[in-house]
């Protein structure tokens, strides 16, 4: 009975908003849990994650545990959206909507690994919500300030719906905004939203969910746009939030004839220049899932209206060029903005971080409090002081800690040696500063810094790795970034009965992402790599992988604990043990970046196979 | 009777066959190590729903490797692999030192089940290439195979998407094959 509960609880999910896609390709009705990160994803994408080790479930042939579904309540698709693909825009990256497993595998190591869309919410993430209010956020506060503001601003003094009195209300307006977004004419179930609310602030909803709620017509939707406008914490223009809420819907391929005005409308009346009043409406077009014809125009017009911000590609290049950004991005100098905003891509250079190190000063005035940092952090404390900690999404905050320190990941490596579970990993994008004298010489950026790995050394722990979870995420950091994109998949279309089911295999040579790996390993690599491996990572052992085993009548039944017990085997053990010598060349080349690891011929070509095919009369 | 004419056309051309269920938990890497023995690829995979079975051939031996899904509410129908198999394959994820005790509790209820009394068991510690995996001989004794008596197993570190390991464990399962049958093909009658 409880089972069905938390199944009929889950069920209930899927049903919400944002929910009812994949956060990565938009393809309808996902069926897994990425549990690190809380969002359904699609069967093919569920496959790809498990690749960079993230615990995938599936809804149905999973048990889930009560905590895991109101962690689910909590967040889910619309909040991940909201906090990692803040600053998401379809020209930066478009979503891999073809499910091509190459190109979902560009956007998580872009998104989950790299975390290159990441930001805070400007308005804080309001928990219950969904739809609407994170898809106008992550697609108007692109590239662009969010710009605060007061309400009457925006939306003038007439508007009676502004106050909220009850959490009730609210949730269902909000609700009813979701559903509009969904563009379906499914009625919502505004207990669901209610729901919302109770698992956040209390953490049992169960009443709330266990039964079916009867349904209900939504109201009608220009009630529901105002509602959004009305409810749009972040400030933003209120017909822009139409129009991304009209983004959002998946039945519709472009912005409703009645948002677009309005969103044009709204951007001229922050006076920004017209390019931008073009790229809101069109950037709004490609993020939704418009058919595969007609989202190659609005990108382009995408492009060319996010030139003004000068870190957009320009207009010629061709949408598919926004794919190389990965690898582009991080040696390119970046246009240094201005200091009032609030959240900064970790991936930038800036200098007046510089000074900041230099001075020991923050910009207001206040010294970098190194001697609480470094203490919080050294002792392993930084747990209760970390932001992360307190933050019940708890994925720790590298942009906003990034915001103070772009290349603290590598800055932070630098200055402690001490904790075993590198934090680096989780930005392998920056760990590039880990080889950076000025960072690590500055005992004030490393303490400024230090916020970011302490936080995310705890987040994974607030999901489903517990133990050693920083450790898990750092290795899936770290299968990023030694180029196993094209280690991973090599090879051409497989033969196989199954294939078709598998997703289609693909070759390194035709990778048009191929360039992407390598430069990965370029920036990530060297210097995060050998922090990483030179202050945790034990050296394999000699043995490489050791095997051993006993037979029935072994006395070898009780395995010795050290590693060369592959030599002191019976005879089998010889057979592997040849093998072994192989695997150790393997293993030595895996970490043979590690500067802690010697003794091993890198170059020594590992022994051929034995091939499974033969000839059966031999 | 047809069970012994086959083991002697067998023993005279040299190639036997080996029916193998591959189990473990989900995502620990069965179906990745299913196809890369059998085209030696590495597929971008997605969780198994069912099984997929593939014939592997290596050594003169052909093993048909059942790959049975392994998550939560396929578990239970696990056990309708089990008949007339000869070993084992059981697939661990060391990198997941969360779930190795429910990988644990899992193996010991294959393991304990009547059908599988006779079948040499593999346990792939799989994923050894990611840091702060558990070695071989963790696994083994997180599986708790040293306190199991009279049985034929072996514990083999493997990197499924690189291929390390697999073979190793498949010459350790066709080399007990081989003992196995010698033991049991003069009397023909063991009750397998």
């Amino acid at each position: 009975m409880r089972v069905d509960k938390i199944e009929a609880r889950l069920k209930a999910l899927l049903k919400q908003g944002s929910n009812k896609r994949c956060i990565n390709c938009d393809s309808l009705g996902p069926q897994y849990v990425v549990c690190s990160f809380n969002v359904f994803v699609c069967t093919v994408c569920s496959g790809v994650h498990r690749q960079f080790g993230h615990r995938v479930k599936g809804v149905s042939m999973s048990t889930f545990k009560t905590e895991e579904v109101t962690t689910l309540e909590e967040s889910g698709n619309a909040k991940f959206a909201a906090f990692f693909l803040n600053k998401w825009s379809s020209t930066a990256l478009p979503k891999p909507v073809d499910r091509d497993v190459r190109r979902i595998n560009t956007w998580i190591t872009a998104v989950y690994q790299d975390r290159r869309f990441y930001g805070e919410p400007a308005g804080g993430w309001v928990a219950g919500s969904s739809g609407a209010v994170s898809a106008a956020n992550s697609s108007t506060s692109e590239g662009r300030e969010p710009a605060v503001r007061p309400m009457s601003d925006v939306l003038g003094s007439d508007t009676p719906k502004l106050s909220v009195q009850g959490s009730g209300n609210l949730e269902r307006t909000i609700s009813t905004v979701s559903s509009a977004a969904g563009g379906s004419a499914t009625p919502t179930k505004p207990a669901n939203g209610a729901a919302g609310v109770v698992a956040a602030t209390s953490g049992i909803s169960s009443l709330a969910v266990s039964s079916p709620q009867p349904t209900r017509p939504a109201p009608p939707p220009p009630a529901a746009a105002a509602a959004a406008a009305a409810w749009d914490p972040f400030g933003s223009p209120t017909a822009a939030a139409a129009a991304a809420a009209e983004a959002a819907a998946p039945a519709r391929a472009s912005p409703s004839p009645v948002a677009e005005p309005a969103a044009e409308q709204a951007w001229a009346s922050f006076g920004d220049p017209p390019a931008q009043q073009q790229a809101a409406p069109a950037a709004a077009a490609t993020a939704s899932p418009a058919p595969a014809g007609s989202s190659a125009a609005p990108a382009a017009e995408g492009a060319g209206g996010w030139e003004a911000f000068g870190d957009g590609p320009t207009p010629d290049q061709p949408a598919a060029a926004a794919l190389q950004m990965p690898t582009a991005q991080q040696p390119k100098a970046q246009p240094v903005r201005s200091t009032s905003r609030p959240e900064v891509p970790m991936d930038v250079f800036y200098p007046e971080f510089e000074h900041i190190r230099a001075t020991g000063m923050l910009p207001t005035g206040q010294p970098v409090p190194l001697p609480s940092f470094a203490h919080s952090y050294g002792t392993g404390s930084a747990r209760q002081q970390a932001p992360a900690a307190s933050n019940p999404f708890s994925y720790g905050h590298p942009a906003a800690a990034a915001g103070q320190a772009p290349q603290g990941g590598g800055a932070a490596l630098g200055a402690r040696p001490t904790i075993a579970i590198p934090p680096a990993p989780q930005h392998p994008g920056y760990g590039y500063s880990g080889a950076s004298p000025a960072a690590r010489a500055s005992p004030g950026y490393s303490a400024t810094s230090a916020q970011s790995p302490a936080g995310s050394l705890v987040s994974p722990g607030g999901s489903a790795y517990s133990a050693g979870g920083g450790a898990s995420n750092g290795v899936a950091a770290l299968r990023s970034s030694t180029g196993s994109l094209s280690e991973l998949m090599p090879g051409s279309a497989a033969p196989t009965p199954a294939a078709h089911r598998l997703g289609d295999p693909f070759g390194a040579a035709q990778d048009p992402f191929a360039g992407l790996a390598p430069g990965l390993q370029g920036a990530g690599l060297p210097s995060s790599g050998s922090a990483r491996f030179g202050a945790a990572a034990p050296p394999p052992t000699p043995a490489g992988m050791p095997s051993f085993h006993a037979g029935a009548s072994s006395p070898y039944g009780a395995p010795p604990a050290a590693a060369p017990f592959a030599a002191s085997l019976p005879s089998p053990a010889a057979n592997t043990h040849g093998m072994a010598a192989s695997t150790a060349a393997a293993t030595a080349t895996l970490y043979g970046r590690t500067p802690s690891v010697s003794g091993y011929d890198l170059a020594a070509p590992s022994a051929p196979k034995p091939q499974a095919t033969g000839n059966p009369f031999a | 009777m047809g069970n012994t004419f086959r083991k002697l056309f067998d023993g005279l051309f040299g190639s036997r066959e080996m029916r193998v269920v591959m189990l473990g938990l989900d995502a620990a890497g069965k179906t990745t190590i299913l196809y890369k023995l059998h085209i030696g690829e590495v597929l971008s995979t997605v969780p198994t729903i069912g099984f997929n079975v593939e014939k592997v051939q290596y050594k003169n031996v052909v093993f048909t490797v059942w790959d049975v899904g392994g998550q939560e509410k396929l578990r239970p129908l696990w056990r309708h692999y089990f008949n007339n198999t000869d070993a084992l394959i059981y697939v661990v994820d060391c990198c997941d030192r969360e779930r190795v005790g429910r990988a644990s509790s899992e193996f010991k209820q294959i393991v304990e089940d009547p059908l599988m009394r006779h079948s040499a068991i593999l346990v792939f510690a799989n994923k050894q290439d990611l840091k702060n995996a558990l070695s071989p001989a963790e696994t083994c004794e997180a599986m708790g195979l040293p306190q199991m008596k009279g049985r034929k197993w072996h514990v083999q570190g493997a990197i499924a998407t690189k291929g390390e390991g697999l073979y190793e464990g498949l010459d350790w399962l066709s080399n007990t094959l081989k003992q196995m049958n010698r033991g049991t093909t003069p009397g023909a009658t063991s009750g397998k």
